[in-house]
């Protein structure tokens, strides 16, 4: 393999330059400052997320998105990427309980917040032992598996998190509240109505309708 | 237990969840995008992008690398590699192009960077400097003199002349015709824009090839590769994502696999730099780079009498194959299987054009593309004639009763027509909301109802290649079932092992491992397409039963009463005493006993047959082609849609769907259930309302030719907004006597009549309006909407 395949090249660090400004400056203007030790702006960071409980400490370059930190360092491939443009939600986790799609999220947005993914759910390992499973992550899932919520399933894990997201806000939503807080979770074998009903299925195991 | 028939334990059985479901929606199951370096045995991963031609015609005058070398990216170019036939034979064909471009998107060069965020950096220094030449994108136009020339043999991988299919006399049946009807239909190109986008992990390791892809067809992926790179089979391993044991798993597919040119610059490029490859297409590459649903344009001349008989039935059809497809007339076939119709005259011609790189499968090929044209043109014909669209279909679809394929004049193995029409009639309650031509089902304000039907019946599901599989027994009770085919989502890692399981009289799954596609470990599963997974990998695990027995019962025999001769013995449950697993019979004995046909109380369990193993006992199983048993294979339905259009916004929903199918024996209950609704409502609304990949045909333009939408944001796929209030699968248990356990394919029949049933019922809202061409756009609704104003009739 060739030597300069590593990264931080003269071409390479060019280009990011202009990703890393435009980052840096979104920061700024939506997020409250996070502590630069760094004078300079477009190196790489070293903070702290709240992933599922666990406190993890990253370094992350400006242009590193939310998702392909969590993909690529902490191995949590439950976030799938199905775009990288915002419009499939395949990404989609919850930022401080917010539904986020992942992949339009800098990493550096995520400084100090809590991140939850499909992972904190009942059924999966979990990172930490010592961290508290997410009872309405694992209600889902569990629905889904009853229900078939997924045929391929590949954008089930954001369809769930889109849903963690409602039920937590709204225990007993109707059909109608179902669709809206779904409509951007695209799913191309049309299970939409199995998505529907694991929704229904896991707000009433939870005491919901 | 009942010695009534068909008493199956897991066939069929409504609480048999997915079994794959769980590990895929917790981050548990890798699919191949999720592969990392670990999961390889590597120690890190090179990330793969390909530089694409934005024109869809160009002479390539230069292509630059060395900034990108300088930059200590790695490249390769098409002059680093062999053309090949892999998909179109006469044609060679270079994965990266270094003198030619025929359509835009058509990878030019391929990079490389070990920092993932490098790639698009690596992309934008290489420099390609394109002399842009003259493209044509209609079919029609492109089989003209002087248009311009993809290929050195002209615009069409047949030749210029069409495919004839003709019988009975067309020239008298219009002369019989009372009413005739003329119209010219087109479809669009459609991705699939499956949620994964195609992806694979590439390693060129101690003279192996080893790939890791999103695929439907492992060892189709190993015989390219081994060809494309002169390598023996032993020599490349290929795997359906991780494979094997750990389970594959592709985020849907619909008919684009990985396989082909990706795989093999992906695998070059491996070559080149000596390091694992990995490439996850972008959305943009995904529509360029793969393939996509090819437009059919057809003129279409029907004919029939007063009194609903359809008389003459002509077409003159233009296949657009985009510029590299090959001759896949699917479809031509549909016209006169679904309809019992004695003069018919086609002529089908195959085109190539610069519109798009390579015409595929796509949920069906090419019937739903034909049954779009076909069924909106009965609707007119008969409309025309004054009878309504139940009794023309009634009186004119092919049935059981003259049961014989007009062309190929082999008997139909199955054919579940009238079958599936008056169930779907009957479940939608059609009598009572169809008012008549022209006459809303309903209207309240500006919310206008109307309905409309479709027949569907199209060649999938045929078992072709062969597949082979093997069914291994552990002393243990346990039971490993090999067989390559994927899981794309048609939830094939739950149906083959309630195929084997069943096959060998086993009550439950729990302790039965599925071993999926890896060409290291498995033998040649056949292709898991076509609808045919299930027939497939069914036929492959009933004979691998009936060699474990062929083993196995001899050891038990011995244990069981004295003069207990094995060619007595039976698997309870399952497949019986025949253990052919044709048509469906059942032993009349329970699951979980292996039982003497001549004394069933002399008996043994299950379990305590393994026991006496003293090593794992595998049987081999070899599936039969249905083009074997000489009879033509057909999938039919019926679609029945209503459809809701605000005249106001000209916002078009449908309401209310029923798709009543004949599925053979259904083998994985929920698994069906979906498909049946999902299939319409992911794929069908989608190509019915919204979905077409739109090339700017201006030419004198910089960029002319460029796909317009390649992304999700501008090319819709239905959401969850376009649920209908009520999706209704109806099934038609037409037992196949061919099929394994009788079971038929899915997974295009769920689509095949989705747009024409639309069509159909959005001109029954609308004043009798006909839509002649695919997508359905709203620019559509609002024509149909002044047409309705200035015609009175709104």
């Amino acid at each position: 393999m060739k030597a300069g395949l590593a990264v931080g090249t003269v071409a390479g660090v060019s280009v990011i330059a202009i990703g890393g400004k435009t980052g840096l400056q979104a920061l700024q203007v939506t997020q409250p400052a996070q502590p630069v030790a760094n004078t300079d702006p477009f190196a790489a960071q070293q903070i702290t997320i709240n992933v599922n409980g666990t406190e993890q400490s990253l370094l992350v370059e400006p242009r590193d998105t939310l998702a392909n930190i969590l993909r690529d360092k902490l191995g949590l491939i439950g976030t799938k990427m199905g775009c990288n443009r915002m419009s499939c939600g395949s990404c989609t986790v919850l930022v401080d309980g917010a539904p986020t799609e992942s992949c339009q999220y800098l990493a550096l947005w995520a400084a100090g917040k809590s991140v939850t993914t499909v992972e904190a759910g009942l059924l999966a390992p979990t990172l930490n032992p010592k961290a508290t499973p997410d009872p309405v992550i694992g209600a889902l899932q569990n629905a889904w598996v009853q229900q078939d919520g997924g045929q391929c399933a590949f954008c089930s894990p954001g369809n769930i998190m889109s849903a963690t997201a409602l039920l937590k806000q709204n225990p007993n939503p109707t059909v109608d509240d179902i669709k809206t807080a779904l409509s951007g979770n695209l799913c191309r074998c049309g299970n939409y109505p199995n998505i529907i009903a694991s929704v229904q299925l896991a707000a009433k195991n939870l005491g919901g309708v | 237990m009942s010695s009534s028939s068909n008493k199956f334990a897991l066939i069929g059985n409504p609480n048999i969840v997915r079994r794959d479901l769980r590990a895929r929606i917790t981050g548990e199951r890798r699919f191949a995008a999720d592969i990392s370096a670990a999961d390889i045995g590597a120690s890190s991963l090179v990330y793969m992008g390909l530089v694409t031609s934005p024109y869809p015609s160009a002479k390539v005058k230069k292509i630059d690398v060395s900034k990108a070398e300088a930059a200590g990216f790695a490249t390769l170019t098409g002059l680093e590699m062999p053309a090949y036939n892999y998909y179109n034979p006469g044609r060679p064909y270079v994965p990266l192009t270094s003198d030619t471009v025929i359509f835009a998107g058509q990878p030019v060069a391929a990079v490389a960077s070990t920092d993932p965020n490098g790639v698009s950096d690596a992309m934008d220094l290489v420099k390609v400097e394109y002399e842009p030449q003259p493209f044509v994108f209609d079919p029609e136009e492109a089989l003209a003199s002087g248009a311009p020339q993809l290929w050195p043999g002209g615009n069409s991988p047949i030749g210029p002349a069409p495919m004839h299919t003709a019988f009975g006399d067309i020239s008298a049946g219009f002369a019989q015709a009372d009413e005739v009807v003329e119209q010219r239909f087109d479809t669009s190109i459609q991705q699939h824009f499956e949620l994964e986008p195609t992806d694979c992990v590439a390693y060129w390791t101690n003279s192996k090839l080893y790939t890791w892809e999103k695929t439907s067809y492992a060892f189709g992926d190993q015989s390219g590769l081994a060809s494309y790179f002169g390598l023996v089979l032993d020599d490349v391993v290929c795997r359906d994502a991780l494979g094997g044991s750990a389970n594959g798993a592709a985020g849907g597919i619909f008919g684009n696999s990985t396989g082909g040119d990706a795989l093999i610059i992906a695998a070059a490029m491996s070559k080149k730099i000596g390091a694992p490859v990995k490439w996850v297409a972008t959305r943009f590459e995904n529509t360029q780079d793969t393939t996509s649903r090819f437009p059919v344009r057809g003129y279409l001349k029907f004919g029939g009498t007063k009194g609903g008989a359809f008389t003459a039935m002509q077409a003159r059809l233009y296949y657009n194959m985009g510029a590299r497809g090959g001759a896949i007339p699917d479809g031509v076939d549909d016209f006169y299987n679904t309809y019992a119709v004695p003069n018919v005259d086609i002529d089908t011609y195959i085109t190539n054009t610069n519109s798009f790189g390579l015409a595929a499968y796509m949920r069906d090929v090419g019937e739903s593309q034909c049954h779009f044209m076909m069924e909106a043109a009965v609707d007119m014909l008969a409309e025309k004639l004054g009878v309504s669209p139940t009794a023309f279909r009634l009186k004119n679809m092919r049935t059981k009763d003259n049961a014989v394929d007009p062309v190929a004049q082999t008997p139909y193995s199955e054919l579940g027509q009238p079958d599936t029409f008056n169930a779907g009639v009957s479940a939608f309650n059609w009598s009572a909301k169809w008012q008549g031509w022209a006459k809303p089902s309903s209207v309240n304000g500006t919310k206008r109802r109307g309905v409309g039907l479709a027949l569907e019946n199209g060649n999938k599901g045929t078992a072709f290649p062969p597949s082979s599989g093997q069914i291994q027994v552990n002393p243990d009770g346990s039971v490993v079932v090999f067989s390559g085919h994927c899981d794309q989502g048609a939830g094939t890692h739950t149906t083959i092992p309630i195929m084997a399981a069943e096959a060998i009289g086993l009550t439950s799954l729990d302790n039965v491992t599925y071993m999926s596609a890896d060409t290291s470990v498995n033998t040649d599963s056949s292709v898991t397409a076509g609808s045919q997974g299930t027939q497939n990998g069914g036929f492959a695990m009933v004979a691998a039963a009936a060699d474990l027995a062929r083993q196995w019962f001899p050891i038990v025999a011995a244990n069981l009463a004295p003069g207990t001769k094995a060619s007595n013995l039976a698997f309870g449950g399952g497949i019986g005493a025949g253990l052919s697993g044709l048509g469906g019979g059942s032993s009349n004995q329970p699951s979980g006993v292996i039982y003497d046909t001549t004394n069933p109380s002399n008996s043994m369990s299950f379990k305590a047959a393994a026991a006496l193993l003293t090593q794992p006992l595998t049987g081999q199983g070899m599936g039969t082609p249905l083009i074997n048993f000489g009879l033509t294979h057909r999938v039919v339905g019926t679609k029945l849609v209503e459809v809701e259009v605000d005249t106001e916004t000209a916002d078009v929903r449908v309401v209310n769907y029923v798709g009543a199918l004949d599925l053979g024996r259904i083998i994985f209950s929920k698994g069906a259930n979906s498909q049946s609704q999902g299939g319409f409502i992911g794929l069908g609304i989608g190509q019915a309302l919204f979905e077409e990949t739109v090339n700017d045909p201006t030419s004198g333009l910089n960029y002319s030719g460029r796909y317009l939408n390649p992304s999700f944001l501008d090319m819709k796929t239905p959401t969850i907004m376009q649920t209908p209030d009520t999706a209704v699968p109806v099934w038609v248990e037409g037992v196949d006597p061919s099929g394994p356990f009788g079971a038929k394919g899915i997974g295009e029949l769920c689509l095949i009549a989705a747009s024409p049933a639309v069509a159909n019922a959005l001109s029954n809202a609308l004043g009798g309006y006909r839509f002649t061409s695919l997508p359905i756009r709203k620019e559509d609704v609002v024509a149909a909407l002044q047409w309705m104003k200035d015609n009175g009739k709104l």
